[in-house]
């Protein structure tokens, strides 16, 4: 009786095509935010800021206050800095820091923003070029926008 | 609590915090749909009133009338808290309600709703 031969081909490493490695994107990712610890830290500085803060926390706004509030809003209640009236999501104000409260969540959705993208698009840069020959040391300089 | 005339108080307090002259307000202007009094500075106001002409603001829920401060959450407008913080949601409390509530040294949600 003869045996019934299956054959399998051989795998062969070589002959696969790459996979994503992501250490190196760890790494890339690493760099490239390090590289931009500026941008990040304001943003996380901006994120902070515009945190909701139940109104049950401050004292004056205890026994009418509408729910939350924001840090800079509380801090315009005791450093008045008056400026021109300014109108930011339909609330006037001419006190710059309830101002700057106002607009302060919308800015941090723009730095959220341009950092993921520039974060982003260094990573792929240097994952692209640490494909090459050569090409780690390169990437660690990091050729994206700063 | 001073001896001024309570109209006169409360329209300087809010033409300041309006960022416009006393002329300019009337009795029947609504603080956060025509003068855009809003937020934090919407309870200021009535808190400075209050002090100023000894009013008893207990009884007052300033939520039914104005939104709160802008914050994270406020970038999220699909939550139902932000759905409730719509403007044409609030309630109106005009500049003679709170002429009224001066000169009665009382201001309550139910009064001035």
């Amino acid at each position: 009786m003869e045996a019934i031969r299956v054959l399998i081909p051989a795998k062969n490493g070589s002959q696969r095509q790459p996979g994503i490695d992501w250490s190196k994107i760890g790494s890339c990712l690493a760099s490239s935010a390090a590289n931009h610890y500026g941008l990040t830290a304001a943003t996380a500085a901006s994120g902070v800021l515009a945190l909701p803060i139940s109104k049950a926390w401050v004292p004056p706004y205890k026994v009418i206050g509408t729910p939350t509030t924001n840090l800079l809003s509380i801090l315009g209640r005791y450093v008045d800095i008056s400026i021109p009236s300014i109108t930011i999501a339909g609330r006037t104000s001419g006190n710059l820091l309830r101002v700057a409260g106002r607009a302060n969540p919308y800015v941090f959705a723009g730095l959220l923003a341009i950092d993921a993208g520039v974060i982003g698009y260094n990573t792929y840069n240097c994952y692209q070029q640490s494909d090459q020959p050569g090409g780690q040391q390169a990437a660690n300089g990091s050729g994206g926008p700063q | 609590m001073t001896d001024a005339d309570p109209r006169d108080v409360v329209i300087g307090v809010v033409a300041r915090r309006a960022g416009i002259r006393p002329e300019q307000v009337s009795p029947d202007a609504r603080l956060l749909q025509d003068l855009h009094i809003d937020g934090d500075d919407a309870v200021d106001t009535i808190l400075e009133i209050a002090k100023r002409c000894s009013v008893d603001v207990s009884g007052f829920d300033a939520s039914a009338y104005f939104r709160s401060e802008p914050s994270l959450l406020s970038l999220l407008p699909f939550l139902p808290s932000q759905k409730r913080a719509l403007t044409d949601q609030k309630r109106a409390l005009t500049v003679g309600e709170l002429i009224e509530a001066a000169r009665q040294r009382k201001l309550t949600t139910t009064q001035s709703g």
